[in-house]
């Protein structure tokens, strides 16, 4: 005898449970569900190896969308063969002959694998989210590409559905996952004045604290997407119901949405405008400071992990110049583009992100070495003659530049040959040199050093 | 006079140029109706047709007081039948309880129902110590009688049984055979065949088809009288069979 017990189902509104009860029946024995976990994991692990060392909210939001580049294509190959199985089971004629009508099959059977999908990304997201907040990022995760990545594994799943509804293969479902990938993946590369390169809504995107994300698209790929999900799913509907009122309006009103999404996007004019050149205001902060040492360091709050690290980098690295012309007492993290500038004794650098499809990692290193760059300092940028030094000077300059890097430690000139081979030697022989003889020379140098005007014969 | 469950007029059903079945007549009340007949007479396509999966080529279909042309009517008379095709196909992730129960779903029986019935359904095809058991597990009679269970999980007023007994051993064709008589008694259940002994046992009518044409329509004692002076068959029914079959083709 089966044990069941029976009282708990009296009194319930029909129609909807019993749909529930086909989606839990489908739910429980979906593809989706014997591979997604491990699908999750895989993404997860993905993810978290691309997210930046500096917990950024930015980052964070564009590694979660870009888990739907794995996600994605993987769902709508699980779809593609779950649309297929009546055929392959051999079931269309005993299910034919059932009084359900098949739009709510379908339904059930699509939403079932798509669960799934959905359920791992919602704990990606949810834990690539946990984590960086548990980090202590600044503000809030942006949430369109959030939102962009969950439509993506929809339409993703919907799009598959339908495939697999009408094109009986049995290799529709690789196919289709590989085509997926394709089309998520590859458009990136397509020149920016194509218009499919912005409709990809895993597009490349540039990042900043002070901005934001650039070009903004979410509202215009959600548009796009949700249309190409609503649309995709009618269609699959419609290979059982060719006469349905309901799916043809279902698939009409999806492609006015992805044709309103993509015109939407082809009328914003995006084009290869970067961040810098599109006058977007600036995120309000209070920028944080370090002004206990001689050269006051002040960041975006977002980099607050950074700080003192990179005041005593800035400290140990300026310590010889302090007092120079030209040399800054203060360094001000700011929205300025990727190219420091110097003022009135403050160096202002940016925090200068690019994020791509899988976002890049940003290392404290980096963001420190660009904080104070070295070379800058020793060649005024700001003066034209500069330019027409000859390779001698530029060697001067290159010496001073690497001895000030490496200073107290071992210079490996043997290892290298050639022009570097000859800088290392000069600026290992700096480094031998008294600290108060260092400076005399600097002093005595500095312009012409900056200026191009010495010669390999005037270093010490 | 008892209403009719089937009645069929003039029915004809074409695949391209080939006409599988010629203006066949049909009616039938409550009972167990046996169609017997070589490959190809038309069994299976009079069965698919009577499922509603096969438009009639022509003629006309009245089943359970429905026109099964109708939408709205054909919707509702599915609610109320049972179909086991001659190849079952399933899903082999599915344990027999859930195969059952989404069964009962797609006929759109009442939610409170559904899982008394899917209980009571695979009881009465003696599956209930492997309710849980996946159906790729199971062997090919098992898999029989998860069809024949889903088949009259609904308690179905008209029973479209095609093949039913193919894999089934002998002590589950009998338990089989009472099923029929059970479901036979209110409503109309069409079995499908070719093992006439079935016929003999559960069916309290019997017609033979030939060449997608109705050749004999009688009670299994009458298919017997058929065959009294032929030779041809090992049993009774057996040589009322292939009597029946030699006059028609003679």
């Amino acid at each position: 005898m089966i044990g069941v017990k029976v009282s708990h189902l009296r009194g319930r509104p029909s129609e909807w449970f019993a749909l529930s009860d086909m989606m839990r029946i489908e739910a429980r024995r979906s593809i989706g569900r014997a591979f997604f976990p491990a699908i999750a994991v895989l993404a997860g692990f993905l993810a978290a190896g691309s997210l930046a060392e500096i917990p950024l909210w930015i980052d964070t939001s564009i590694v979660v969308r870009d888990t739907a580049l794995v996600l994605g294509p993987v769902l709508a190959g699980a779809a593609a063969w779950m649309a297929g199985r009546e055929r392959v089971r051999g079931m269309e004629e005993l299910l034919e002959s059932t009084a359900r009508p098949a739009g709510a099959r379908t339904l059930t059977t699509a939403a079932a694998t798509t669960l799934w999908g959905v359920l791992a990304y919602a704990v990606v997201a949810a834990g690539l989210i946990g984590w960086t907040y548990f980090r202590g990022a600044w503000g809030e995760p942006p949430i369109w590409p959030i939102v962009t990545g969950l439509l993506t594994v929809l339409a993703c799943a919907s799009l598959g559905y339908a495939l697999g509804a009408w094109l009986h293969s049995r290799f529709t479902a690789p196919l289709v996952a590989v085509a997926l990938f394709s089309v998520l993946y590859f458009p990136v590369g397509l020149p920016e004045t194509s218009p499919l390169h912005w409709l990809t809504p895993t597009i490349r995107m540039e990042g900043s604290v002070y901005y934001g994300l650039f070009p903004n698209l979410g509202l215009e790929h959600s548009v796009f997407l949700t249309g190409l999900a609503l649309a995709s799913l009618a269609a699959a509907g419609l290979r059982r119901a060719r006469m349905s009122p309901v799916a043809w309006g279902i698939t009409l009103a999806g492609s006015f949405l992805v044709a309103v999404g993509a015109g939407m996007v082809w009328a914003g004019g995006y084009r290869a405008e970067s961040m810098f050149a599109a006058d977007l205001p600036v995120i309000p902060h209070t920028p944080i400071c370090n002004e206990r040492r001689p050269v006051a360091v002040c960041v975006h709050p977002a980099y607050k992990s950074l700080l003192e690290d990179l005041s005593a980098h800035a400290n140990w690295t300026l310590e010889p110049l302090l007092g120079l012309p030209g040399v800054p007492e203060r360094l001000e993290q700011g929205a300025v583009g990727m190219t420091p500038e110097e003022a009135g004794g403050t160096l202002t650098f940016a925090d200068g992100l690019t994020l791509g499809p899988a976002a890049s990692s940003q290392s404290k290193l980096s963001v420190i070495s660009s904080a104070v760059p070295v070379y800058d300092l020793v060649v005024d940028l700001n003066n034209p003659a500069v330019a027409a030094t000859g390779e001698d000077a530029r060697k001067v300059q290159d010496s001073i530049s690497y001895w000030l890097y490496n200073r107290g430690n071992p210079f490996p000139c043997k290892e290298v040959s050639g022009n570097w081979r000859t800088i290392c030697e000069a600026a290992e022989r700096f480094e031998q040199m008294q600290p108060t003889r260092q400076r005399a020379w600097l002093e005595e140098n500095w312009a012409d050093l900056r200026a191009g005007k010495l010669g390999m014969e005037d270093l010490p | 006079m008892a209403m009719s469950n089937v009645e069929v007029r003039g029915l004809t059903q074409r695949f391209g140029r080939t006409e599988v079945l010629h203006g066949l007549d049909l009616e039938l009340g409550a009972g167990v109706f046996g169609l017997l007949g070589p490959n190809g007479a038309g069994k299976t396509t009079l069965l698919r047709t009577l499922a509603t999966i096969l438009r009639p080529s022509d003629g006309s279909l009245r089943l359970l007081g429905y026109d099964p042309s109708d939408h709205g009517e054909k919707r509702a008379l599915r609610r109320r039948l049972g179909y086991l095709p001659q190849s079952l196909g399933y899903y082999p992730n599915f344990t027999v309880f859930e195969f059952v129960e989404y069964f009962a779903l797609l006929k759109e029986m009442p939610s409170r129902e559904v899982r008394p019935a899917v209980v009571r359904a695979i009881e009465r095809v003696g599956l209930e110590d492997r309710a849980r058991s996946k159906l790729r597990t199971l062997s090919g009679g098992m898999l029989r009688r998860v069809g024949i269970a889903q088949a009259v999980v609904n308690e179905p007023d008209l029973l479209l049984l095609d093949e039913p007994t193919a894999g089934l051993d002998p002590e589950q064709r009998v338990g089989f055979r009472q099923l029929l008589r059970e479901i036979g008694a209110d409503g109309t259940v069409v079995v499908s065949t070719h093992l006439v002994e079935d016929v003999g046992a559960a069916c309290t009518e019997v017609a033979l088809m030939d060449k997608g044409r109705m050749v004999f329509r009688g009670t299994p004692e009458d298919l017997v009288v058929q065959g009294q002076g032929h030779d041809v068959g090992d049993s009774p029914l057996e040589r009322g069979y292939t009597s029946v079959l030699a006059g028609a083709r003679a």
